[in-house]
């Protein structure tokens, strides 16, 4: 694992312009969203209901899990468990080897980017295809995605273009249409030659055992439908539960993640080809994925695990917008990873990016499943302080700080009386080199994150 | 690992209390603010998403609007839905007798016949499909998957054309599910179509048919 922190990469990102190319994306998908919700007027109610269905899955996951997988098996999935990302890959390694696959086609998924799954089949001689055309093109790049759902969101058409060339030998041009035009030809032959086709789930049906499978170019659908065989790699908490359910979260993903009232093809998948069926694959496999997720869910994180993946609390975030998905050195990047990566991988390693957040609060008020990302921010920054710092006296301050940090006319008058105030300017970085008094030591070796000036009421109206 | 180890631990950890269970969603929400005027609704959200909708009085003129379409694109052959799935029972036949060649859409299960089949379809022009709703509040259709429906006719063309009945227009996707929840999973597969396939990966520009098609049309009749 990365051993470089935060403040390096998102250096580096700086330097090479990725971030230039990520604001701009980022604004747009934000002018998108902001839109699709003022043309629905109940996207409020929707997003109250989406976060009940959340929050009550995650109280009784353990309940829904066992539902869920008793109705896939009965509708003639076959279900497996992994408990951590290794197991998973050698599950879909055994699959791969026993249906004789040499060619692997692979939608967009979050959680197999997490386990790292390419390697594993690469290594035994697997060709491996990402289909969705930001995937493919990081594929090509060899390089990892740096949005949720804008996979290449730093990269520029000329990039792309000149990449196409050199990779799968198609005359140079910066014409997305023509891009897309090359993509579309090479990798439908591969959609046509392949022998088994991957998906990540946006969503498992409890009471049905379903999957459903959201993608906008049709890829995610021609993966599960081409090759004879399907995989489908779940995260244990992606479940809803009930076929309704499924109803109001797609209603407020697409909007949120594209700003579209539904992403153009929604799939809900109920087991293989039916005797008689046209067409589909005969067989499909359903791995459920835990790797740490369990142990987030007995956390005072465990609210992160409602996450839909929508990508707008990345869209909305200073301090993404400022340095790029690569800072967060993870598959999940944002708010979103700040809170998730840490809780799951642990403080030890992680724990810089909960500080990679300026506390301003436009993630939650974009989040679709009104997730609290700030306050589970703060909750990090204070297991991290609790477990570094051996004085009481800095430990007690930090929180004080902490709690003010946020506000910004608690903190003035905490500064004030304190006669910091000068000393304690915020900086244009969100980040402090140095600090008064007791703090010294600290900017010594870190920086210091730096307190909100404006409301986040008026942050929040800049952003958009 | 074993089922029951893997739950153990989940229910473990719901055992710590962290996430207060505010209960399951209530029915969800039915209302609708535009219940008598669906077709004109679904026109506008469609139009919206990059489709294009066509509207036909009878039988004749639904074919001969499709016939259309097909020199159109300089289509000699189509993949398609067996004719009574699609609400216009002689359409496969009259274009047939009309010199266009019908793409089986079956697919044979035997692994190489299926590769070597498929591979027939690479460049197929047209797929006409029906459709089981259409939902006015997003613009999209329903396609379930069965017998004498393939998927593929609906994703591998570059020009979709799936003919729906006026009478399965539907207020959005959160009443038709209230109303089909048992449709929706009693086959394979269920897509809710909004449009064409569309991508904005390459610096945030909206391009279409990058691997579905890359033309809807959708023809109310
Ligand atoms: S935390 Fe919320 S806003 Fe961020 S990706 Fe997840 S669902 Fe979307």
């Amino acid at each position: 694992m990365s051993k470089v922190g935060f403040r390096d990469r998102a250096s580096a990102a700086i330097k090479s312009k990725e971030a230039l190319a990520t604001a701009a994306g980022a604004k747009r998908f934000t002018e998108r969203r902001i839109q699709a919700a003022e043309s629905f007027p109940a996207m409020e109610a929707a997003r109250d209901e989406a976060q009940r269905i959340r929050l009550h899955t995650l109280a009784n996951l353990d309940r829904y899990l066992e539902q869920f997988a008793q109705s896939a098996t009965n509708a003639g999935n076959f279900v497996h468990w992994a408990t951590d990302g290794e197991e998973a890959n050698k599950i879909v390694l055994r699959i791969a080897e026993e249906s004789e696959s040499r060619l692997v086609v692979k939608s967009k998924s979050m959680v197999t980017e997490e386990i790292e799954l390419n390697h594993t089949l690469e290594e035994a001689g697997i060709e491996v295809v990402e289909t969705d055309l930001g995937e493919f093109i990081i594929q090509l790049a060899g390089e990892t995605p740096s949005h949720i759902i804008a996979p290449v969101v730093h990269k520029t058409r000329k990039q792309i273009g000149e990449l196409f060339a050199e990779k799968i030998g198609v005359d140079l041009t910066e014409d997305p249409e023509e891009l897309n035009a090359a993509a579309r030809f090479y990798l439908r032959t591969k959609f046509l030659e392949a022998d088994l086709g991957i998906s990540g789930v946006n969503f498992g049906v409890a009471d049905t055992g379903s999957i459903s499978l959201v993608t906008n170019e049709g890829n995610g659908r021609l993966t599960t439908t081409a090759p004879r065989v399907h995989i489908a790699v779940m995260g244990m908490e992606r479940l809803v539960p009930t076929i309704r359910d499924l109803g109001v979260m797609l209603e407020v993903l697409a909007r949120s993640a594209t700003g579209q009232a539904l992403t153009s093809y929604s799939t809900v998948i109920t087991g293989p080809r039916q005797p008689d069926d046209a067409d589909g694959p005969d067989e499909l496999h359903i791995i459920i994925v835990d790797n740490g997720r369990s142990n987030v869910l007995g956390q005072s994180t465990a609210e992160i695990l409602g996450c839909i993946r929508c990508g707008a609390c990345l869209n909305v975030c200073p301090v993404y917008r400022e340095s790029g998905g690569h800072a967060y050195g993870t598959t999940y990047s944002g708010p979103v990873g700040a809170v998730l990566v840490p809780s799951l991988l642990g403080l030890q390693d992680w724990g810089d990016l909960a500080q990679a957040s300026s506390l301003c609060g436009a993630c939650l008020e974009a989040c679709p499943v009104r997730i609290d990302l700030p306050r589970m921010l703060i909750e990090l920054r204070q297991r991290r302080v609790a477990q570094r710092l051996a004085t009481p006296g800095l430990r007690r301050a930090i929180k004080t700080y902490a709690a003010a940090a946020t506000r910004p006319t608690a903190f003035r008058v905490m500064m004030r009386a304190g006669g910091l105030a000068a000393r304690f300017r915020p900086t244009t970085s969100g980040w402090m080199t140095s600090l008064p008094a007791m703090g010294k030591k600290w900017t010594s070796t870190r920086d210091f994150p730096s307190p909100e000036t404006r409301t986040f009421h008026q942050r929040w109206k800049k952003s958009r | 690992m074993r089922e029951e180890t893997f739950i153990a631990a989940v229910r473990r950890s719901v055992g710590f209390g962290r996430l207060e269970d505010p209960g399951p969603n209530p029915l969800p929400r039915m209302e609708s603010d535009f219940a008598d005027d669906l077709e004109a609704i679904f026109d506008t959200t469609a139009t919206r998403t990059g489709a294009t909708v066509h509207y036909a009085r009878n039988e004749n003129d639904a074919i001969s609007l499709i016939a259309q379409l097909m020199k159109e694109a300089k289509a000699e052959s189509f993949l398609s839905w067996d004719k009574e799935h699609i609400p216009l029972p002689d359409l496969t036949t009259k274009l047939e007798a009309a010199g266009f060649r019908r793409t089986s859409g079956h697919v044979p299960p035997d692994i190489e016949a299926r590769k070597a089949h498929q591979i027939g379809y690479f460049d197929c022009p047209i797929g006409i499909t029906g459709a089981d709703a259409g939902l006015a509040e997003t613009g999209s259709i329903i396609l379930r998957s069965g017998i004498g429906r393939p998927r593929m006719a609906s994703l591998i063309p570059k020009i979709h054309i799936a003919v729906l009945n006026r009478e399965h227009l539907w207020p959005s996707l959160r009443i038709w599910l209230a109303n089909h929840s048992d449709d929706a999973t009693a086959v394979a597969n269920t897509t809710i179509v909004t449009g064409p396939s569309r991508t904005a990966d390459i610096e945030m520009i909206i391009t279409h048919g990058v691997h579905g098609p890359r033309y809807l049309h959708i023809l109310l009749i």
